[in-house]
C-alpha cells in the first residue's frame, strides 16, 4: 500500500520534483481513502484536517443557500487537489464536498503534514508555493463565474 | 440571391444591401431565450453557398435588422438555420416569428472558420453560450470529414444546465467514439450530474497533442480572452488559434463604419479572425 501511495504522490504535480525522500516521509501522514457515490466528504464549518488527492471519480463542491438549497459551485475529478483551508487558521473548510460518483483519493492529514512542514522549512515553502498555484487557479475561474460572462449583454 | 466571390474567395451576394424574402418554415426553443429560426427562399431559388462562421443580416420588417451568425449545415441546400438570443428589439422581433412569417436576408458576410488549415490537426473547438451557434457549421464539417482531421474536442460552457445549447445534439456529438465533448456549467443545482466550472477549466484536461492542434474560439469576448490565454498555456501558439469576433454590424460589406475596430471591420475582415491578428485589439481597453 505505501508503494501504492508513494507512486501516486510523486506522479502527481503537486509533488512532481520533490525529492523522492521528502515523499516518503509524507506517507506516514498519507492513506487510502473511498467515497461512495453521495457521500458526505466534509461540509462547512467543520475542521479542516485533511487535503485529498483525487485519484478517479468526481467531487462537487457546493454551498448552501437558504432559498435554493445546494448550489454546485465546481466539480473536480480525478488528478485533482481537494482542499486547501487544511494549510491556513483557522482550518476550517468553507464549503460542502460531495462525492457525485464513487470516488478514489489519497488523503493527507493535514496536522502530520503541517507538523512536517514546520521541522523542515524547504518543504513548508515548496508546498505553499505548489498550493498556491492551484489557489490562483481556482480564484481566475471563480472570478470569471462572478463576472456572469453569459448573462445579459450590455 | 445572385452571387460573386469576394476578394477572400467567399461568394458574396451581387446585390449585397438587397435583402431577400425568406419564409420561417421551423422554430425551435433552445432555451428559455434562444431560438433556431429554419428560413426557406421564398422563390424557391437555390440558397446561397456559405461557409462555416459567416454571418447574414437578418431584417424584421418594420422593427430592424441584425446581424445573425449561420447556424445550420453548410450541405443544406434548401434551408437556412439561425440560431437568436432574444436579448434586444429586432431579436425579440425575430424570436417572435411563427412558421410561416416572412423575414429579410441580406448575405451571407464575413470570414469563416479556415476548415483546410485545420487538416490533419488536432481541433480544438471551445464555445460558450450562443457562442456555440456559429461553431455549429464547422463542427459539422469536422463530422462530415471526420478523416480529414485528428482527435477533434469541444468544450463547452454554459451559464446553468437549463441554457445549454442544442443539448440533444450534444449528446448525439457525444456518442461518436472519435469525438471528445466536454460541458460545464458556472453553476448549477445539486441535481445536476454535469460538470461545473467555467468553460477554460476543461482545456487543460482534454486529452490531446497540442503540439498538432488548432483551435476555434467563440463566446463573449471575455470567455475568448480567458480561454485564449488557457490554450496559449496548454501549449497551442496565437497562429493556431482561431476566434469570432462580434460588434454591431449594420451594412455586412464595410462601407458604414458600426463595426470598425481599429484598422478592421468585423463585418468584412472578419468575424473570424486568426488570434495573432486579433491580438492587439484585446490590449486595448474600450476599443
Amino acid at each position: 500500500m505505501a508503494n501504492f501511495i508513494a507512486e501516486q504522490l510523486s506522479s502527481h504535480p503537486i509533488f512532481q520534483g520533490l525529492p523522492f525522500v521528502t515523499i516518503s516521509d509524507m506517507i506516514g501522514c498519507a492513506s487510502e481513502k473511498t467515497f461512495s457515490r453521495g457521500g458526505t466528504i466534509f461540509l462547512e464549518g467543520e475542521n479542516a484536517n485533511n487535503c485529498f488527492i483525487l485519484l478517479s471519480g468526481s467531487v462537487d463542491l457546493s454551498i448552501h443557500t437558504h432559498n435554493k438549497g445546494p448550489i454546485v459551485i465546481q466539480s473536480l475529478n480525478g488528478g485533482d487537489v481537494l482542499g486547501w483551508s487544511w494549510l491556513f487558521s483557522p482550518f476550517i473548510w468553507h464549503f460542502d464536498a460531495l462525492a457525485k460518483e464513487k470516488t478514489n483519493a489519497i488523503q493527507l492529514d493535514g496536522q502530520c503534514i503541517r507538523k512536517k512542514c514546520k521541522e523542515n522549512p524547504e518543504l513548508g515553502f515548496e508546498l505553499m508555493n505548489r498550493f498556491s498555484k492551484i489557489i490562483m487557479e481556482r480564484l481566475n475561474a471563480t472570478r470569471l463565474q462572478l463576472v456572469d460572462m453569459y448573462g445579459q449583454p450590455g | 440571391m445572385d452571387n460573386q466571390v469576394n476578394t477572400q474567395g467567399y461568394y458574396r451576394p451581387q446585390l449585397p444591401m438587397l435583402p431577400t424574402v425568406f419564409r420561417v418554415v421551423g422554430k425551435i426553443k433552445e432555451t428559455h431565450d434562444t431560438w433556431t429560426l429554419e428560413l426557406q427562399n421564398v422563390d424557391k431559388t437555390p440558397l446561397p453557398s456559405f461557409h462555416p462562421g459567416q454571418f447574414n443580416m437578418l431584417y424584421a420588417s418594420g422593427v430592424g435588422e441584425i446581424p445573425i451568425s449561420i447556424s445550420g449545415n453548410f450541405n443544406s441546400q434548401d434551408t437556412l438555420v439561425h440560431t437568436i438570443r432574444d436579448v434586444g428589439m429586432v431579436s425579440h422581433a425575430l424570436c417572435g416569428l411563427n412558421t410561416g412569417d416572412f423575414v429579410g436576408v441580406r448575405g451571407p458576410f464575413g470570414t469563416a472558420w479556415p476548415m483546410n488549415k485545420l487538416e490533419r490537426k488536432n481541433v480544438i473547438v471551445v464555445g460558450g453560450g450562443i457562442g456555440l451557434a456559429p461553431l455549429r457549421p464547422a463542427i459539422y464539417h469536422l463530422l462530415n470529414n471526420r478523416d480529414d482531421f485528428e482527435r477533434v474536442a469541444i468544450a463547452y460552457g454554459a451559464r446553468g444546465p437549463e441554457e445549454i445549447l442544442y443539448p440533444n445534439q450534444i449528446m448525439e456529438w457525444r456518442s461518436h467514439l472519435d469525438l471528445m465533448v466536454r460541458v460545464t456549467v458556472d453553476a448549477a443545482s445539486a441535481s445536476w450530474q454535469g460538470q461545473v466550472g467555467v468553460v477554460t477549466t476543461l482545456i487543460p484536461r482534454l486529452n490531446i497533442d497540442p503540439a498538432n492542434a488548432a483551435a476555434l474560439v467563440c463566446g463573449p469576448e471575455i470567455m475568448i480572452r480567458f480561454a485564449v490565454r488557457e490554450l496559449l498555456q496548454f501549449g497551442l501558439t496565437p497562429d493556431d488559434i482561431w476566434i469570432s469576433m462580434e460588434r454591431n454590424m449594420k451594412c455586412g460589406i464595410g462601407f458604414c463604419g458600426h463595426c470598425q475596430l481599429g484598422s478592421k471591420f468585423i463585418c468584412k475582415d472578419g468575424p473570424v479572425f486568426n488570434f495573432s491578428e486579433a491580438e492587439q485589439f484585446f490590449k486595448i481597453k474600450e476599443l
